[in-house]
């Protein structure tokens, strides 16, 4: 948001060294320069937003004020109550490192596993791949128009017997789907087939309407998956996956159709 | 002989480039056009792959036609000794019904006459042969839609009795956005279907209805 430079006053925040760990929580603003007296802790660079904000209000023992000419003037208030001061300043993660806590010897928690899951998702996002069958894909395409294929891609899998029983109560899809040629179309917009529909996070596709438990996770998730970034992995709603090679995946046209499947 | 006509018409399917051997004209041997049909009938075998439903057959005598046509058309515009009264006997009407595997099979060829008249018309605006190739497009004009503004004089009964054709027609205008063709009442619905409720996102400023009642 553009601010507004008339309105604009330079702030200073004071603090006694004491009370040097209240500051964590404004840490991360990286604007703001931090420099330290004697006894005291100068902090300036706020925003207008940042100087109102909950994080600044909620630090105790603390001065504002502001800059008018070379005086100091406390906030709300219209009289000088001092000079400003010559300091030297520093960016505010520099001047307050952050250090690790020691190592602890004693936790022995370093078995525990967690379970990755999906969850329904509270945001919407727009859908990005539709997983349908070969059949009724067929329908649709030989009368498709080329506007619609134009942006699209597709490929062909087949599901194993095993993989169709354990999704055979989440398939949607009308037919039995062991052993029987699916195929994932990628991009927008999606085709008017019958079928799942998949939102796209990087390399994975996660059924629509469902999310992550940990979604912080997924790009620590892609890595142990797919190191290579070769596979789009495909995931089921009981957060099992199958990975597809990206090599196998055409442009979506009538002839790519009618080539792959000889209907 | 070395098959000019031929490898003519391979240039011009393979990289959509005319070239020209020198002022070989108009005399087409039965072995030479044989060969060319050869090629354009795999030709066709190959694009109609990518037909949308139940494909016209092949239609020798009309895409051998629009060859000779196209052939015939960047010879006299590259080489201009032809008297004027003389080309129009050297572009000859087509003899059989045009019916919609003519239109699709002569549109190998033909498909690129729209850019001939264009140069044509850089050339000389007045030129005849152009009037001539014009008047040719006016009947073929599934291959003549990016030469047109508007779908007047057009006839579209062959276009409508074949799905796979009208299809065809209907993705051309969406490609070439001929915004006065959408709103010809033979294509209007298939036109609006195609594009269903992504028209804005697939042909901007897309307008349908406004248009139609302005007409």
């Amino acid at each position: 948001m553009a601010q507004d430079s008339s309105n604009h006053l330079t702030h200073f925040l004071v603090v006694e060294n004491t009370q040097k760990e209240y500051l964590g929580g404004i840490r991360h603003w990286h604007n703001l320069k931090i420099c330290f007296e004697e006894n005291q802790i100068w902090v300036k660079d706020f925003t207008e937003e940042q100087i109102d904000s909950t994080e600044v209000k909620s630090i105790p023992y603390k001065n504002i004020y502001y800059a008018n000419g070379n005086k100091l003037f406390l906030k709300g208030s219209l009289l000088p109550s001092r000079n400003l001061p010559s300091l030297l300043w520093s960016p505010i993660d520099r001047g307050l490192p952050v250090k690790l806590p020691s190592f602890n010897y004693n936790y022995f928690g370093v078995q525990e596993k967690i379970n990755i899951q999906l969850i329904p998702a509270d945001k919407e996002q727009e859908g990005y791949a539709l997983m349908t069958d070969i059949e009724l894909l067929g329908a649709y395409m030989t009368s498709a128009p080329a506007v619609r294929l134009q942006k699209l891609d597709w490929i062909i899998f087949k599901t194993s017997p095993v993989e169709a029983d354990v999704n055979s109560e989440l398939f949607t899809l009308p037919p039995a789907v062991a052993n029987k040629d699916l195929a994932i179309i990628f991009g927008t917009p999606l085709l008017p087939v019958q079928g799942k529909v998949f939102w796209r996070k990087g390399n994975f596709l996660i059924p629509a309407g469902y999310d992550f438990d940990l979604h912080s996770l997924i790009e620590v998730l892609d890595k142990l998956i797919n190191p290579q970034s070769s596979f789009i992995v495909v995931w089921n709603i009981d957060s099992t996956y199958f990975l597809l090679d990206k090599k196998e995946v055409q442009m979506l046209s009538i002839s790519s159709f009618r080539l792959s499947t000889k209907v | 002989m070395p098959n000019y006509f031929l490898k003519m018409i391979q240039h011009l399917r393979l990289y959509e480039e005319v070239m020209l051997y020198g002022d070989k004209l108009l005399h087409f041997s039965e072995a030479v056009q044989e060969e060319t049909l050869e090629f354009l009938r795999s030709e066709y075998t190959k694009e109609s792959a990518d037909y949308p439903f139940a494909v016209p057959d092949f239609e020798a005598n009309a895409a051998l036609w629009g060859a000779k046509m196209m052939y015939v058309a960047t010879h006299l515009m590259l080489y201009r000794e032809t008297k004027v009264a003389d080309i129009e006997q050297l572009l000859p009407n087509f003899e059989a019904t045009v019916s919609p595997s003519a239109m699709l099979s002569a549109d190998l060829s033909l498909r690129f006459l729209p850019h001939v008249i264009t140069h044509l018309h850089m050339i000389d605006p007045e030129d005849r042969l152009k009037e001539i190739l014009e008047k040719h497009l006016l009947t073929w004009h599934f291959s003549g839609i990016l030469h047109f503004s508007k779908p007047e004089n057009l006839n579209f009964e062959v276009i409508v009795a074949d799905k796979c054709l009208h299809q065809l027609y209907i993705n051309r205008v969406i490609e070439y956005k001929k915004q006065y063709f959408s709103t010809h009442p033979a294509l209007r619905e298939g036109i609006k279907a195609s594009l269903s409720i992504f028209a804005e996102e697939f042909w901007k400023g897309f307008k349908n209805e406004i248009t139609l009642n302005h007409d």
